[in-house]
């Protein structure tokens, strides 16, 4: 049996798969040569730029809350006393302690998760006020306010449009969850009967297993969407997110991400915040 | 069996008895179990064929997360944050009686205006909670409500299985013993089950908590009082973030206790009014189910709440009556076989 060294197998690959690419864009029909890499999935740190304001105009990373009947484009929003742009329907995000949000892996929210109301998750965005209280923005295994087992979120770049799954994307306030994520998790479970919880789980897992359905808790809706320019790393994501259930249910968040993507092939599967003293 | 005696010595029994009489075949009374097998199948296909099952693990749903705000602590608390909201509106109507800050407050305006409707509503929103905590702590008392559903559907099954049992074992000539203590326990559940599990206080509680709670637990309510929740805390950014600080840059000497209160309070306040919003919110369909199951019974002129406990005593009644009917021997004229003693 011959043995080839990994550097020359990984030599040969590359070279094969280098001639796929160039063969599969001989083959397109387009005019122009713009090479294609096909979709590939960003594992590491999306680095927030943060928001700012210059006179009517947001940049960076911002958060707006659309009043229930108002639509994402026109409002009307919730006017945030604290934030002084666009008259406060914008509130600017700064990056948290973490810089941003780390792909592949997730940034829980600390338990005890508040501190008099206000939000104590400050890895991903820094705790920001709103209506004189801190909100913060965590990503968690078990989604805190629909209770539904939620995927870390992934991104994926396919010739510079990103897609990504941030389903575990939660916002927290004044002793408040709410999932914002895109695409959403199903809502909390309402009363069972005793025992139809478990039948189901039962039936979902052999629907799964051996009939290729998905899970009847899986996130479903429109995925976050963006931009990616590989050579300066720059991205932005965006998506709108109604809530469901609570306090502000009919409310919808928009969501602007803005930054530099950081690769880090060293992605821990779960990144849990210490608690705070 | 007929013993013939092969002692020639002995005559037989048919040489001085021309006839042989045979005691006539003995069966049990069937006709109990026949019908403790149909209240069995009803008892089973009542909260089954009325969605109690469903609807009553919602209601019990609603009871627990009502739980922490139908007391008179939880009340007297959200009344008092009305009140330093009400401090807080006179506090800049008197501000502005006397000079107006410069500047456009569009918030604190529509808070000023808008704010004696929201303490109205709220206010009689609180009166219909507060006004029904005996009724909702006696209904919380009771044996949980999810459970309710099974503590008839399990007896309906037992007492099934007993009565068809039973009705066999009856046609044999057995008095089916095993099985009338079977269905006797099962009506004695019955019968302990409203009276432990406290369901005939309960009866009369429902219907006023179901009329008071009726016009809160709307998902149009919910709407308004979401609405009241923006009013305010657009109003607090407001004076929070501009409006105190031009009353002071203008007037330093303004008194602003009402406003300053209402900043010190904020936060807990709007916690829990968003807490109660919420509870409201994720409670509305909930509550619709609750009230679906009481309307079960309306074509027969009462509310299913009403009658729960008769629901279980009633059947429990029955079913020890009938365990009674034909548990003694019928009594026939024996007539001695010489096959040994009767069985």
């Amino acid at each position: 049996m011959i043995v080839l060294k990994s550097s020359v197998r990984g030599g040969i690959m590359a070279v094969v798969l280098a001639a796929t690419a160039v063969l599969a864009a001989g083959c397109g029909s387009g005019d122009t040569a713009k090479s294609s890499t096909g979709p590939e999935q960003l594992v590491g740190l999306l680095h927030f730029t943060p928001g700012a304001v210059d006179g009517n105009t947001v940049r960076g990373t911002w958060f707006r809350m659309v009043q229930p009947g108002g639509t994402p484009e026109n409002g009307p929003y919730m006017p945030n006393g604290d934030s002084p742009a666009q008259g406060g329907s914008t509130t600017l995000l700064a990056p948290g302690t973490a810089g941003g949000l780390r792909v592949g892996g997730y940034q829980s929210e600390p338990k005890p998760g508040f501190a008099q109301g206000n939000s104590l998750s400050d890895s991903i965005t820094k705790p920001t006020r709103f209506f004189a209280v801190e909100f913060g923005v965590s990503t968690n295994p078990v989604d805190p306010q629909t209770q539904r087992e939620v995927g870390p979120p992934t991104v994926v770049n396919n010739d510079g449009k990103l897609t990504a799954d941030l389903s575990a994307w939660a916002a927290s306030w004044n002793d408040q969850e709410f999932n914002q994520g895109a695409p959403k998790p199903p809502e909390k479970q309402g009363a069972q009967v005793a025992g139809s919880e478990q039948v189901r789980k039962v039936w979902d897992w052999v629907a799964h297993q051996w009939f290729d359905r998905p899970k009847s808790d899986a996130a479903q809706g429109p995925s976050a969407t963006g931009t990616y320019d590989p050579k300066t790393r720059a991205f932005t994501l965006q998506w709108t997110s109604l809530i469901v259930g609570g306090p502000f249910n009919g409310f919808t968040g928009v969501w602007h991400l803005e930054g530099v993507y950081e690769p880090d092939p060293a992605t821990p599967t779960a990144t849990a915040q210490e608690p705070h003293p | 069996m007929n013993a013939v005696s092969t002692l020639p010595e002995l005559p037989a029994y048919s040489e001085f008895v021309s006839h042989l009489e045979r005691a006539p075949a003995r069966t049990a009374t069937r006709w109990p179990f026949a019908v403790l097998a149909v209240l069995g199948v009803l008892l089973v296909a009542a909260p089954v064929g009325t969605g109690m099952f469903p609807r009553a693990a919602k209601g019990a749903a609603m009871i627990d997360a009502f739980g922490p705000y139908v007391t008179a602590q939880s009340i007297d608390g959200y009344r008092s944050d009305l009140r330093v909201l009400a401090d807080a509106r006179t506090n800049i109507v008197a501000v502005q009686s006397t000079s107006t800050p410069p500047g456009e407050y569009p918030r604190v305006d529509q808070f000023v205006r808008d704010y004696p409707g929201i303490q109205s509503d709220m206010s009689a929103m609180l009166d219909a909670i507060d006004t029904h905590r005996d009724n909702y702590r006696t209904l919380a008392g009771t044996v949980p409500f999810g459970v309710l559903p099974w503590l008839l559907a399990l007896p309906g099954v037992v007492l099934t299985a007993a009565g068809v049992f039973g009705f066999r074992a009856a046609g044999r000539g057995s008095r089916a013993t095993a099985w009338r203590a079977t269905a006797a326990l099962a009506g004695l559940a019955l019968i302990v089950t409203p009276l432990a599990g406290g369901l005939f206080p309960a009866g009369p509680a429902a219907q006023p908590l179901i009329d008071g709670f009726r016009p809160i637990l709307t998902a149009a309510e919910v709407h308004r009082v979401q609405g009241y929740f923006v009013t305010l805390v657009a109003a607090d950014g407001e004076l929070n973030s501009r409006y105190t600080a031009a009353v002071r840059t203008a007037r330093p000497d303004a008194e602003l206790g009402g406003i300053t209160a209402l900043e010190q309070r904020w936060q807990p306040m709007t916690s829990r009014f968003a807490a109660l919003v919420g509870t409201m919110n994720d409670n509305v369909g909930n509550f619709d189910a609750v009230v679906a199951l009481n309307d079960v019974s309306r074509p027969l002129g009462f509310g299913a709440f009403r009658g729960l406990a008769w629901g279980f005593a009633i059947p429990g009644a029955l079913v020890l009556g009938l365990t009674v009917i034909g548990s003694r021997r019928p009594r026939t004229d024996l007539i001695d076989t010489g096959e040994g003693e009767p069985q």
